[in-house]
């Protein structure tokens, strides 16, 4: 399963590495990085065909994370992939935008990887 | 032209204490300017150049510029001016033997200069008057005035007018026969003059000559006499001195009679009524007369012998005409009886003062008192009303000056909250990875595989270094809130103004991110990464730098909302050492810009920004604080300055520069 994961915060790329160390060296998931919004749209154009899960963040420079996600899911509509929002604003109409743009989920930071990794294995 | 200048260009002037160094070349160009010169203050300096110009060789004239000069100064109101004048005309009427209009003028001179307290023109009406006793032969009283005036000058350091007055100690010494003291006096002077021979205003040399030669004389070395005589004769004509040409010929004229020349004693005596004339100096032109009529008496030549005895008449009664020793005699009255007064009164006055100054001051202090009294109860009111609002002003101010800061806090802490959980998610997660490395690394160390331990224990440290990162930039964050919310210490420190810039363009970003989630935008920054750190108080500039952020988003925002998808925006940070000087002459100094592609600010509002109470944001959005606060920080705070640039519609640029 290759993953893209959209964060404008450079560090998210390692404590990925690290913490799905085990999935990527047994080849069970694939990680690919995107530090922008627009730096993923670009990506999944280049790579228009793969099936791949998303994972965003919401707050960053330029296209944010909504932006981004509204935009996936008009484009991509059969069949869209799944795009999950992971952000630090955890607040209520962040949650009600993101659901009516089509998020498949909604985690807060800080992070429970355990949870993410019970919810990506569902998804598989 | 400046009054002080003016004033002491003229103290230039009637400085020259017996110089007359015009020439006429100089005079008639001073009448040229006069003629043109249109200013008051010109044209008064320009008579008494003419006026001190014309002193020695023509009284009439130099009377003529000074009456113009003197009336000047009364219509300009200057009365130290008005006073040297006044002294320089009883100096011209003594050249011209008026001995008692020139004491009446020397005296009220001196009433006006003691009353405002200019001891230089005192000092000079001393000199005068006591030029006038000695022309009046009242020897102890010409050293009196002679004696003050020395001391005064001592006072001032004008060498040059203490010398001359010793000279004329010397010169009344030798007037009443004492030959030592005569000589000494002369002597002092002559010796310090010598030194100074170019400086033709530091003495007046052809007087000075004279005068020792006349010591000399007393003293019975005539051979020495003659030497100074002959030389005045020469300095007399260095300086143009027609008056003292006058005087050394007289006295070489008496010498060579006293030496039974008389055929040289008469070429002298010529020479000196010719001379004398040409001043209209009466004084000489008697004595040389008188000299004249004798020798010729002497000779036999009676109808010459006449002849001159009768000149000597007139110019005698021109000079001590009955008249005039009535007026004399009546202005001396006058003036002793003055002193007499003055020197009892100087006692009963200044008690008689005192007491009326009480009683004055008593009076007056009742009716203010009085007055104050019944104002005040009015005024009790009027300040009562006046505190209460005044205290509610202040309170209002300081609410709103709070309330500006909690503003701005509240915009941001939400903000900050969630921005918390950033850092938060790097610290809790990679300690989390770190616990799990730990244990793989205690199974791979059982295993023997101590290579593979060795690169999870490389793991281990990166991470607990981002752990660390992690931390203190959530810190960093919490301390940027605390800080902009607590009142300012006003405690200067050395802060680098590109973190402070980062921080708050992050915090003020999220701060509104947190508030609005449609809200985005592009956020540049354009480091100068070898600004120094430079003295603040952070938490002050910090908060300016966080206003104009908020600013700059705020209004890129209300443009996204006019115009959709088709506007990006974009506010940028840029920060620059050593802008090139603005308003010049300042030092080094860092640039902060802040700039957004917003709406701009438009011309007719942009004077206003930087007043208290104005803002452009609905009502209830903004205090009006703001930018009026910034400005305050910047500019009386830090020494600095707040510049906006804009152009409507299109961007906003607020720049801030503060001195390193």
């Amino acid at each position: 399963m290759k993953i893209l994961v959209v964060d404008d915060e450079k560090d998210v790329q390692v404590l990925f590495e690290q913490r799905f160390r085990k999935e990527i060296r047994d080849k069970v998931m694939e990680f690919v990085f995107a530090f922008s919004g627009e730096e993923a749209l670009s990506y999944l154009n280049k790579h228009e065909h793969e099936a791949v899960l998303i994972l965003s963040d919401i707050n960053m420079p330029g296209m944010s994370g909504l932006d981004l996600l509204g935009q996936i899911k008009q484009k991509y509509m059969k069949p869209p992939p799944v795009v999950m929002m992971i952000t630090a604003y955890g607040d209520k109409e962040n949650y009600d935008t993101a659901m009516k743009l089509g998020a498949d989920d909604f985690l807060t930071k800080p992070l429970e990887f355990n949870l993410l990794k019970e919810k990506l294995k569902a998804i598989n | 032209m400046s009054k002080k200048i003016l004033i002491s260009l003229v103290v230039g002037v009637l400085s020259l204490s017996g110089n007359a160094q015009v020439s006429e070349q100089q005079i008639s160009e001073l009448k040229q300017q006069l003629a043109k010169a249109d200013h008051d203050t010109v044209r008064m300096n320009l008579a008494f150049q003419l006026a001190s110009g014309y002193r020695f060789s023509d009284i009439d004239s130099s009377l003529l510029y000074t009456d113009l000069a003197l009336s000047l100064a009364n219509k300009l109101e200057l009365p130290s001016i008005q006073a040297q004048g006044l002294s320089l005309k009883g100096a011209t009427l003594l050249e011209g033997g008026r001995l008692p209009e020139s004491l009446q003028f020397q005296f009220e001179a001196m009433s006006i200069s003691e009353k405002i307290k200019d001891s230089s023109t005192t000092a000079y009406a001393l000199n005068r008057i006591g030029n006038t006793y000695m022309e009046l032969a009242d020897y102890p009283k010409a050293n009196e005035y002679y004696f003050r005036s020395k001391n005064i000058f001592q006072v001032l350091r004008d060498s040059g007018m203490y010398f001359n007055e010793l000279s004329n100690i010397g010169n009344i010494y030798e007037l009443m026969n004492v030959p030592d003291s005569a000589l000494y006096f002369q002597q002092l002077v002559y010796e310090a003059s010598v030194p100074k021979y170019s400086d033709r205003n530091f003495i007046t040399w052809p007087e000075m000559m004279f005068r020792l030669g006349n010591a000399w004389k007393l003293k019975g070395d005539k051979e020495k006499a003659m030497q100074y005589y002959k030389q005045g004769i020469i300095e007399s004509t260095i300086d143009n001195d027609t008056r003292n040409l006058t005087m050394n010929n007289l006295f070489l004229a008496k010498l060579y009679n006293e030496m039974n020349k008389p055929d040289s004693s008469m070429k002298y005596a010529y020479q000196a009524i010719q001379t004398g004339k040409k001043v209209s100096f009466r004084k000489g032109v008697y004595d040389a007369s008188m000299l004249l009529s004798e020798l010729f008496r002497r000779q036999g030549r009676n109808d010459s012998a006449y002849e001159y005895l009768y000149r000597a008449t007139v110019e005698k009664d021109s000079l001590t005409g009955t008249k005039r020793f009535q007026d004399l005699q009546r202005i001396l009255l006058d003036e002793q009886e003055h002193q007499r007064q003055t020197e009892e009164r100087r006692v009963a006055t200044q008690n008689k003062q005192k007491q009326l100054a009480l009683f004055a001051g008593l009076g007056l202090f009742l009716i203010v008192a009085a007055f104050l009294y019944r104002n005040n109860r009015q005024k009790q009111k009027t300040n009562k009303t006046l505190e209460t609002t005044l205290n509610d002003l202040k309170s209002t101010q300081s609410q709103l000056i709070q309330s500006e800061k909690m503003a701005s806090l509240g915009e941001l802490t939400a903000g900050i909250a969630h921005e918390i959980q950033n850092p938060l998610n790097f610290v809790n997660n990679f300690s989390e990875v770190n616990t799990e490395l730990i244990d793989e690394m205690g199974q791979e160390l059982d295993k023997g595989n101590l290579e593979d331990a060795k690169s999870l224990a490389k793991n281990i440290k990166e991470n607990e270094e981002k752990i660390n990162h992690h931390g203190k930039r959530a810190d960093s964050i919490v301390k940027g809130m605390l800080q902009h919310s607590r009142n300012s210490n006003g405690q200067k420190e050395l802060t680098d103004i590109n973190t402070l810039a980062d921080e708050c363009m992050r915090l003020s970003y999220h701060g509104l991110r947190a508030k609005d989630k449609t809200f985005n935008a592009k956020t540049e920054t354009h480091f100068d990464t070898s600004l120094p750190k430079i003295n603040i108080v952070s938490q002050d500039i910090g908060r300016v730098i966080l206003n104009l952020f908020t600013n700059a988003f705020y209004s890129v925002m209300q443009k996204k909302k006019q115009w959709g998808d088709s506007f990006e925006p974009v506010v940028a940070v840029k920060t620059f050492l050593n802008p090139p000087p603005a308003g010049g002459g300042r030092g080094a100094c860092i640039a902060i810009v802040i700039r957004d592609n917003g709406n701009g600010i438009p011309q007719k509002v942009i004077e206003k920004i930087f007043q208290p109470f104005f803002t452009t944001k609905p009502v209830g959005e903004g205090t009006g604080l703001g930018l009026s606060m910034s400005y305050d920080i910047i500019s009386k705070g830090h020494g600095g300055q707040l510049k906006v640039d804009s152009v409507e519609g299109e961007y906003a640029e607020f720049i801030i520069i503060l001195p390193i």
